[in-house]
């Protein structure tokens, strides 16, 4: 604190009057804030003093450049304030506010937000293509049970019939599997819970929003025409799972205001659409790597430091998209290591990564903020 | 404000201490505007400012049982909640703030939408424009220190940095500009 701030009253008492001031603005570093703070409690001298400036601060502060005041905040403030839920005519309130796309997207840079939207894009086209194939195999079995069971007994026009008609024009033709799919839905199924969390997420986000449906749109359609060929084996759904998990957790992590997050791009421009963002744990053991843009092709995830490098790890880019997520468990720190860079599997070696980086980025991590 | 609005927010801020939500609906009709500008001032994103707005209702809520009229004014009293709230929600993740964006002088002149004559609104825009005409009056080397630390919640130290001088000096202008702020607005409201 600066001895020039404190004057000596006739009491023989030191008080820290040129500090007052920025301390009725809050704008006093942590130690001089304490020390400040310390001397007030127990000075009524410069309580009184303070008290002058706090009015002044209160009235400054209230002047500041004016904003709207968004429709709706009301209700989430007074709710929020004393614990009560949300009025209800708040518009597509989340399931839990670490899904919500406005939140994400603080914490989000915006190359990252763009693989996150592609990214729940395409989750919202993999739960629909599961939930489609969950449904389609109920309509199926269904039918062949109530085919062996009711053939004779069902009349026509009746529920039965009309289930029996319904799997059996899918197991004609497997085109049919969004009708198929609508009927299951009237019955929760497997999955079913997961659905509506990434709905209301990218509903609830504005520009992603349109983003997030079209492509979602797209890939739904892409799997209208696909789920003929689809087989809906134990091993889709769990690779489903799997890639669901890791967009579950890229979108926790991202939800972190203490994720360390480091923007990928290409080195040499050779790739200007491909990004990515590796966002990590402030302990540097665990993290995502999401990719966008990205040529179709298994990559291998290499940590460079000094001359030592070591893979650690590969991503999957398999769909049009271009995106790929990958969770990452290491060994060590990342923040031991000074640069991460990917490169496709196939024309190199996993021994060295001296080949052509697709995307790179410098590891620095922030300096930690001191405590208040 | 008038002697009739302060004693109403007093009592709203008593009831809202007793656990009475309607002193709370009451206290949010009258300042949510003015801490929601604040917060988008110092914040510069809606989404974080009407995070920052929810947790300084939550403190209100919370705090309202500690407070003491005969300390301070209820306006005062709020909007030091509201202000160290914001301050400390924006510094708690300030490293994905851009500390190279120094605000424009402008911002001074910048006049409150006068869309609505409401009460309550033109009893705003009335110290609005007060505090602005008294900041307008000081040397710019004293109000801006003011402004940057009260509507973008900096530091005297982020303050030096950015206007690239020492901090006895930042600690110097900020003390002589808010002295000279007091004075010129108790001035205009005698």
């Amino acid at each position: 604190m600066s001895p020039e701030n404190y004057i000596n009253t006739p009491d023989g008492n030191e008080h820290p009057e040129g500090e007052l001031a920025a301390f009725a603005l809050n704008a006093l570093d942590d130690a001089e804030f304490q020390a400040v703070f310390h001397h007030v409690v127990q000075c009524l001298h410069c309580q009184e003093v303070l008290l002058g400036f706090q009015e002044t601060s209160a009235r400054l502060t209230g002047a500041a450049p004016e904003a709207e005041l968004p429709a709706g905040l009301k209700g989430r403030a007074l709710a929020a304030a004393t614990g009560r839920e949300a009025p209800a005519a708040a518009p597509l309130p989340a399931a839990d506010p670490r899904w919500s796309m406005r939140r994400l997207r603080r914490w989000l840079a915006p190359a990252a937000v763009g693989v996150l939207s592609v990214l729940l894009a395409v989750s919202i086209g993999v739960i629909t293509l599961q939930q489609r194939e969950i449904d389609q195999l109920n309509a199926v079995a269904a039918a062949r049970i109530d085919a062996e069971q009711t053939t004779v007994q069902a009349a026509p026009g009746s529920a039965s019939a009309e289930r029996i008609a319904v799997a059996a024009s899918v197991e004609r033709n497997p085109a049919d599997a969004e009708s198929a799919g609508a009927v299951g839905a009237a019955a929760p199924g497997p999955g079913r819970s997961e659905l509506p969390l990434f709905v209301s997420s990218a509903a609830s986000s504005e520009n992603a929003q349109d983003l997030s449906f079209r492509a979602a749109d797209e890939a739904i359609l892409a799997g209208q025409e696909q789920a003929g060929a689809m087989v809906a084996d134990a091993e889709t759904v769990g690779r489903m799972r799997e890639e669901m998990a890791e967009v579950v957790e890229a979108t926790v992590l991202s939800a972190q205001p203490e994720t360390e997050k480091v923007p990928m791009s290409s080195p040499m421009g050779t790739e200007p659409e491909a990004r990515g963002v590796l966002m990590v744990e402030p302990s540097g053991r665990r993290g995502v790597l999401m990719v966008s843009g990205m040529p179709a092709d298994t990559y291998q995830i290499w940590l460079v430091r000094g001359g030592h490098q070591v893979m650690v790890d590969r991503v999957v880019v398999n769909d049009d998209d271009g995106a790929g997520v990958k969770q990452l468990d290491l060994d060590e720190s990342i923040f031991q290591f000074q640069q991460v860079a990917l490169l496709p599997d196939e024309r190199h070696g996993p021994t060295n990564p001296t080949g052509e980086q697709f995307l790179s980025a410098l590891i620095v991590k922030a300096p930690p903020m001191p405590p208040r | 404000m008038s002697d009739y609005n302060r004693s109403e927010d007093t009592q709203h801020i008593l009831d809202i201490g007793a656990g009475n939500e309607s002193g709370l609906e009451a206290i949010y009709d009258r300042y949510a505007q003015r801490i929601y500008s604040l917060a988008m001032s110092v914040l510069k994103d809606e989404g974080l400012a009407e995070d920052a707005v929810q947790e300084v209702f939550s403190n209100i809520w919370q705090k309202a049982g500690s407070y003491r009229p005969e300390m301070s004014a209820p306006g005062t009293w709020i909007m030091s909640v509201a202000h160290h709230k914001i301050v400390d929600f924006y510094r708690s993740r300030r490293r994905t703030f851009d500390h190279t964006a120094q605000p424009e002088p402008e911002t001074l002149l910048r006049i409150p939408d006068p869309k609505v004559s409401v009460e309550q609104e033109a009893e705003r825009n009335f110290n609005a424009r007060l505090v602005r005409a008294a900041l307008l009056e000081l040397p710019e080397e004293q109000s801006r220190p003011l402004y940057l630390s009260a509507w973008h919640g900096y530091s005297q130290s982020e303050i030096a940095r950015m206007l690239d001088i020492p901090l006895g000096t930042v600690k110097t202008r900020m003390r002589l500009g808010m002295q000279k702020l007091k004075a010129a607005l108790e001035e205009y409201v005698a």
